[in-house]
């Protein structure tokens, strides 16, 4: 499968740009995650009891997963990383198949939730 | 006199059996007149997928249907060992072809209690116990004699109003006499679980479900749902020594329970399948299951507790996509007609 990590000003905006990918104007739950938290893993903090305390990056943004690259959705300005999942999760060269952000941010950047069968190198993408 | 062939006029090498060129000619010869319906396929059925027998007539299961969903499924087998299918995969086990809408799992390290967890007065908790998933992602938690409240614990974050399913699968240890206890967070309740009766007795509150399920690999599956009253806090996976309560007093007779792939789910008051997660909160995509033929206008579906569904006026001009909506999730048969 692979993986599309996109980010939009807001919700609406992100219909408008995916409106080909919606089901009743909603979006598909067998392929796609609306609304995921992405926080720098470095900008964490801790709680009382130890427990680590997110700060998400503002923005809406989606995962959409598909079995095929496909160019029209990998080519979108709104596109911040593609990854290949079953490379990822086997910790091989050539995962993320395009990357917008710089391989720093990449690398401390964390996202949830991902599909059941994922398996992401947190901070070691590749 | 020997036997021939019909098409070829050839002799069966064999009086009693067919041989492999009679087999095959008779493959042609079924061909030839149109596929031939089994016995055990009823007269007026288009299509029969019996998931429980693995057997299905005219085509077998992945030629007849496939599943776009994103994600890997883990459907029960038959004992109600575990087997998981990889995204894109029909999630078919042994027994059952698994259909549910999207569902997640917000508890975070269930696949194997890597981190995170800590245990609570008295109890011994040991990682790397043979799960019912294949893997060795089990803890066993034994209370010792001077326990009270033994628990496993660990912080989730939750919404605030919105309701829950706790779950969790267990399994005794030993003579046991004690009782599993899930403890979520919200509402000041918790759940003690009589595996032997299926009554679940909920103190200090209330609870939006509960159940018991057993399998016959001798693991259970308990489950309670409750409204979060907050924004998260620790949810505790016990053993009590009475059906009504978790208190004081074990005999610390080695008795306990092993506890595999617990779950908070969000927006379900019974439990979905298995998810297990690391360190990130992990979605179960939606299934998207479509019979590659038209012509079918109505289909039955026998579940996993032999009740049936039927639904008719389909479409007969379009590919029909099984609903995630149905009875139930686990469904042993699908038969489907022109009307």
């Amino acid at each position: 499968m692979i993986d599309y990590i996109l980010k939009f000003a807001d919700e609406p905006t992100a219909k408008t740009a995916l409106a080909a990918r919606l089901k009743a104007n909603q979006w598909p739950d067998d392929y796609c995650i609306p609304g995921i938290q992405i926080w720098r893993n470095s900008q964490d903090t801790t709680d009382g009891n130890g427990n680590p305390v997110h700060s998400y990056l503002a923005g809406f943004y989606i995962l959409v997963s598909l079995p095929i690259v496909l160019p029209a959705l990998r080519d979108l300005a709104a596109v911040q990383v593609v990854i290949d999942r079953e490379l990822a999760k086997a910790r091989q060269a050539g995962a993320v198949i395009k990357s917008n952000v710089s391989n720093a941010i990449l690398q401390d950047i964390r996202f949830q939730p991902v599909f059941a069968g994922t398996d992401n190198p947190w901070g070691s993408f590749q | 006199m020997r036997r021939r062939d019909f098409l070829t006029g050839a002799a069966a090498s064999s009086l009693l059996l067919p041989s492999a060129a009679e087999a095959m000619l008779g493959s042609r010869r079924v061909a030839l007149l149109g596929t031939v319906r089994p016995s055990w396929v009823q007269s007026g059925v288009i299509i029969d997928e019996d998931f429980f027998n693995q057997r299905a007539w005219p085509r077998p299961f992945a030629t007849e249907m496939v599943d776009t969903r994103a994600s890997t499924d883990w459907v029960p087998n038959a004992n109600g060992n575990l087997v998981s299918f990889g995204s894109g995969v029909l999630p078919i086990s042994n027994a059952y072809l698994q259909v549910e809408p999207s569902g997640s799992n917000v508890l975070l390290q269930t696949a194997a209690f890597a981190s995170g967890w800590a245990t609570a007065s008295a109890i011994t908790a040991t990682t790397g116990q043979t799960s019912l998933d294949g893997t060795n992602g089990a803890v066993s938690l034994v209370p010792g004699a001077s326990a009270s409240f033994p628990g496993y614990s660990r912080s989730i974050t939750l919404v605030n109003g919105t309701t829950y399913n706790y779950s969790a699968f267990v399994k005794p240890i030993g003579p046991s006499t004690y009782y599993p206890v899930l403890q979520p967070v919200g509402g000041g309740v918790y759940a003690v679980f009589n595996l032997a009766s299926g009554v679940v007795t909920a103190v200090g509150g209330t609870l939006v479900g509960s159940s018991v399920k057993s399998y016959s690999n001798g693991w259970y599956r308990i489950s309670c749902a409750v409204t979060a009253s907050n924004t998260g806090g620790s949810f505790f996976l016990g053993v009590a020594n009475s059906p009504t309560s978790w208190s004081a007093t074990y005999s610390g007779d080695g008795s306990g329970f092993y506890f595999a792939l617990p779950k908070a789910a969000p927006s379900e008051t019974a439990p979905s399948s298995a998810i297990p997660t690391t360190t990130v909160t992990v979605v179960r995509a939606a299934n998207a299951i479509t019979i590659q033929r038209t012509g079918i206008g109505r289909v039955v579906l026998t579940f996993d507790d032999d009740s049936q569904q039927t639904i008719s006026g389909i479409d007969t001009g379009s590919q029909y996509t099984i609903p995630t909506n149905i009875n139930r999730s686990l469904v042993k048969r699908l038969t489907g007609y022109a009307s």
